[in-house]
């Protein structure tokens, strides 16, 4: 209480970022996050090899220290495949939610606002949000073609609705918030209202979505890999690399798993990150 | 039944209708925009002009959209889902006779799933912060995070290949399914725990909760009829959303275990070019998902008395109620 | 003088958090007499629900805890029984009435079934005798019999009260906690509701504890009242003596933020400053922060209730020292 005090004064997101600090494990998992980011972005500067050097003196050799992670059939260290790896797969989880995010708060503002837009925009969204993901993913990479930017764009589509139904239903209630009804009985324009009172106050549950929807479209991502329809070989996307270890097994098992475990430790701190930041954003449990 | 619910019923039926029509236009349009000749297709490389022409002839492809639209759905009513390029067989077939595989997973999965995840839940919720809390929460994130294509494969490892307890891949017999149906029933069960746990811990603190312990209720019909209840809502929502989800993504759980269900059916068509079952594929599992959002409409309709009525009725309850409401002041 | 029927021995509860323990009950101690209706009022986080809820054993924990103290109820320590014999406590010796009758009933199970929950629980019934029973006690809060298969979102704010003091009294409990029951209704309702409280009190000769902030609703329904603020009873005595003769300087800004149409007052005179924060309570009196006539020694010293003149005890040392 005597803490709290000092922060009185202080916006909702320092708050916030106190609440995250408290819960060491987001903690962990953020510092997860920004590694993997950052592995990405140096991958060439930290990988011991290029991820597509192939060396058929060492065919599936296993763990050494020279490969620490082995080497697949055609003798590519999977620890360097892993690395560059996570270029795809950030690039996608994050990408992805940015342009299925932007457009779904979109959408979700134009439907909430304009009652004339509202049941066309919401009726078209159910309609895609009724066809299961697989089916529809495989649809539009059918119609787009197989390459990075058109399951990026497929996927982006996929988490459209999402967001634009969460962005309404919060818009919808926050316009009848006492706050908005003054600040428009003061005479204040759609747009200030929109900007400086309801887009803050809507963020929460719009962030904690985008944090847990990257953790599943980057599942999405490898699934689809996983079944041919997503990056295609050589590249070393995880999901691909698990699809290729599949046929080795029984015989050397870290071709498959081990690319699944670093899909795994990603989308555990994403959805980690997530709760914790849904917890610290729920009002209803600051005590 | 009361008139309400009968109201709320048909509304959920015409619901159902539009809805899946809509997604029938939906993705009859979109198959539209996918590049390539179907009769190119068909015939291969080697394929003359003529026949080109011919097989467009025959198909019907070169008439307009709105035709092609209108003979597609005519069609659906009298269940012809078309004809696949590549066997001539009818989709419809083909389709029934790989979907019992596809349900067996789908269905077997979710029950599982759903015991598992709502007891654990629940007892998750109750004994918050607890170590077992504590476990069981990481162990569903776990479930939540991981492939199930890998998940399946992680088991594969260990109960086929290290422990030789469990067949890898076929479907000759009941131990074939354990896996499959294991993977997925135990990944169902993380998002279900999750979701019971979460909704457990919103309602056990509501006044409601605490009137029923003031009553002297054993605390474990506290927990069951007074709060679980109360909180099924969004477990059945998200039941009815891993069902659905199911349905249509057992393909990577198909592939890693060789089983012929519909989902590598779909995905086989799809390298093929074998564009009606592809069409006609998507539209039986999403025939299914809206099927599934009904029964889960019904649902809460029988959980919660105040659905029906907000959702089914929404006229004629009012002026029903309001003489209620004005001898019902106190 | 009257038996006892409910007796609290220096009771204390705390709420354990992350990082402080909220002392919400600190050694308080009374008692409520056969068929006695006794008032304890306080404001907002005084302590009094959490009283309430340690009579019934119901305090939540975690995070809370009754870390001292004895209830006496017809003899026996409540605080030292478990949880089976306390379900045969709750709903059919002691019953409470809870603040926000909206939120207080189960809104999938018909009101009739939550009556009739309660019947069966502590009654060896049959299900058609529990059923006339429950429709009884329908008609007896004033809500027609046949609504007994309506659900809650059928019902007003003071019908569902009505249904709640209804699952309450279906057993006769020796003993009624109302906590705040009507802060949450229309003042037209309210009325109507202590008014039902306190013919069925007299009816069943039950005893009633009614927690309120409102010292109006104390003046019209008990015989006793007792003052609570920040976890401690300040001033305790018959409602009478007590509003003719008030004394600890807390009762004293209670009534002086009342408006009275008797007296012209131009503005009512607020109580200054805050509660203090119960994780962090001053060592002396609770109260001397905002208490205009606070010395050295309330600052360091805790009072105790004393009594100052026939059944009329305060816990201020101005009040006491004088009449010592």
């Amino acid at each position: 209480m005597a803490k709290k005090r000092k922060e009185y004064g202080k916006s909702q997101w320092v708050m916030v970022w106190y609440k995250l600090c408290e819960n060491k494990f987001a903690l962990v998992s953020l510092c997860i996050v920004v590694l993997m980011i950052l592995m990405a972005i140096f991958a060439p500067l930290i990988a011991p090899y290029p991820f597509d050097e192939q060396n058929y003196e060492a065919v599936m050799v296993d763990p050494s220290l020279q490969h620490p992670f082995g080497t697949d059939q055609f003798g590519r260290d999977i620890l360097s495949r892993i690395i560059y790896g996570s270029r795809y797969t950030i690039f996608i989880g994050f990408g992805c939610m940015l342009c299925s995010g932007l457009a779904g708060v979109t959408l979700g503002i134009l439907a909430a606002y304009y009652p004339k837009l509202d049941n066309p925009i919401m009726r078209f969204l159910d309609v895609f949000g009724s066809i299961p993901d697989m089916p529809l993913l495989m649809c539009l990479i059918l119609i787009m073609g197989l390459n990075l930017r058109n399951l990026l764009i497929a996927l982006a589509i996929y988490y459209t609705p999402g967001f634009a139904r969460i962005t309404r239903s919060k818009v919808l209630s926050l316009r009848t918030e006492e706050y908005v009804e003054a600040s428009i009985a003061l005479g204040a324009s759609d747009r200030h209202i929109l900007i400086r009172h309801i887009l803050p106050n809507a963020m929460a549950p719009i962030i904690v979505r985008f944090t847990l929807s990257t953790g599943g479209s980057i599942l999405e991502a490898a699934a689809l890999s996983f079944i041919g329809m997503g990056i295609q070989a050589p590249a070393p996307e995880w999901g691909l690399m698990i699809s290729q270890g599949k046929q080795f097994l029984s015989s050397y098992w870290y071709m498959s798993i081990i690319p699944g475990v670093a899909i795994v430790i990603l989308t555990y701190a994403l959805n980690y990150m997530g709760d914790g930041l849904r917890d610290a954003l729920d009002p209803r449990l600051n005590h | 039944m009361g008139i309400a619910m009968t109201a709320y019923v048909v509304k959920r039926l015409i619901y159902l209708v539009l809805t899946l029509l809509a997604t029938i236009v939906l993705i009859f349009t979109l198959m539209e925009f996918v590049p390539g000749d179907p009769a190119q297709a068909i015939l291969g490389p080697t394929a003359t002009e003529e026949t080109i022409a011919q097989v467009h002839e025959q198909l019907g492809l070169d008439d307009p959209y709105l035709v092609r639209l209108g003979d597609y759905l005519l069609g659906l009513l009298r269940g012809d889902l078309g004809e696949s390029y590549k066997t001539a067989q009818p989709v419809f077939t083909e389709l029934m006779a790989r979907f019992p595989v596809t349900l067996k997973i789908t269905v077997f999965a979710v029950i599982i799933g759903s015991i598992i995840g709502i007891i654990a839940g629940v007892i998750s919720a109750v004994k918050q912060y607890s170590i077992f809390d504590r476990v069981l929460t990481a162990i569903s994130l776990f479930g939540a995070s991981a492939p199930s294509f890998w998940l399946a494969m992680l088991l594969v490892l260990f109960f086929s290949l290290k422990l030789q307890w469990l067949p890898a891949t076929g479907s000759y017999g009941f131990e074939y399914w354990i896996l499959p149906i294991g993977t997925l029933g135990l990944q169902c069960s993380a998002s279900i725990t999750r979701m019971t746990r979460s909704s457990m811990l919103e309602v056990i603190r509501q006044d409601y909760v605490r009137t029923a312990r003031a009553k002297g209720q054993v605390e474990w019909k506290v927990i069951i009829v007074h709060a679980l209840r109360n909180a099924l809502i969004p477990i059945l929502t998200i039941i009815g959303t891993q069902a659905c989800g199911y349905i249509g993504g057992t393909v990577l759980i198909e592939s890693v275990f060789g089983l012929p269900g519909i989902g590598n059916y779909i995905l086989d068509s799809v390298n093929n070019l074998d564009y009606p079952v592809v069409t006609s594929g998507v539209i039986f599992i999403c025939f299914w998902c809206v099927l599934i959002n009904f029964i889960v409409d019904l649902l809460y309709a029988f959980i919660d008395p105040r659905i029906k009525i907000t959702y089914g009725f929404k006229e004629k309850k009012k002026k029903k109620k309001a003489p209620a409401a004005q001898g019902g002041n106190a | 003088m009257a038996e006892k029927l409910l007796e609290i021995n220096d009771l204390e509860v705390r709420y354990v958090l992350r990082s402080s323990v909220v002392e919400a009950v600190n050694g308080i101690s009374l008692h409520i007499d056969k068929g006695e209706s006794v008032g304890l009022v306080g404001e907002t986080g005084a302590g009094k629900t959490t009283t309430a809820l340690s009579i019934m054993g119901l305090v939540p924990n975690p995070p809370g805890k009754v870390t001292k103290g004895e209830i006496f109820f017809n003899g026996e320590d409540l605080l030292k029984k478990d949880e089976k014999f306390m379900r045969t406590i709750r709903g059919e010796n002691i019953s409470m009435i809870f603040q926000d009758p909206m939120t207080s009933l189960n809104p999938l199970m018909t009101v009739g079934d939550q009556i009739k929950e309660v019947i069966l629980l502590h009654n060896k019934l049959n299900s058609e005798e529990a059923l006339k029973r429950t429709k009884d006690m329908l008609e007896l809060v004033g809500i027609p019999g046949e609504r007994y298969n309506e659900y809650p979102h059928q019902f007003s704010g003071g019908m569902k009260q009505r249904v709640l003091i209804a699952i309450a009294l279906a057993c006769n409990p020796k003993l009624l906690i109302a906590d705040e029951p009507t802060s949450a209704l229309d003042v037209t309702i309210q009325a109507q509701i202590l008014e039902l409280i306190g013919q069925l009190q007299e009816k069943f000769g039950m005893s009633l504890l009614l927690i309120t902030h409102d010292l109006g609703v104390v003046a019209e329904t008990c015989k006793r009242v007792m003052v609570m603020y920040a976890g401690s009873i300040v001033e305790s005595g018959p409602v009478r003596t007590v509003y003719d003769n008030m004394l600890h300087p807390y009762t004293i800004g209670l009534f002086g933020s009342l408006p009275n149409l008797d007296v012209d007052t131009d503005r009512l005179e607020p109580i200054k400053g805050m509660m203090p924060d119960p994780t962090n309570l001053p060592k002396g009196c609770a109260f001397c922060d905002r208490c205009p006539h606070a010395t050295e020694r309330c600052k360091n010293e805790r009072p105790v209730l004393t009594e100052v003149e026939p059944e009329h005890l305060v816990a201020c040392f101005h009040v006491t020292d004088k009449e010592g």
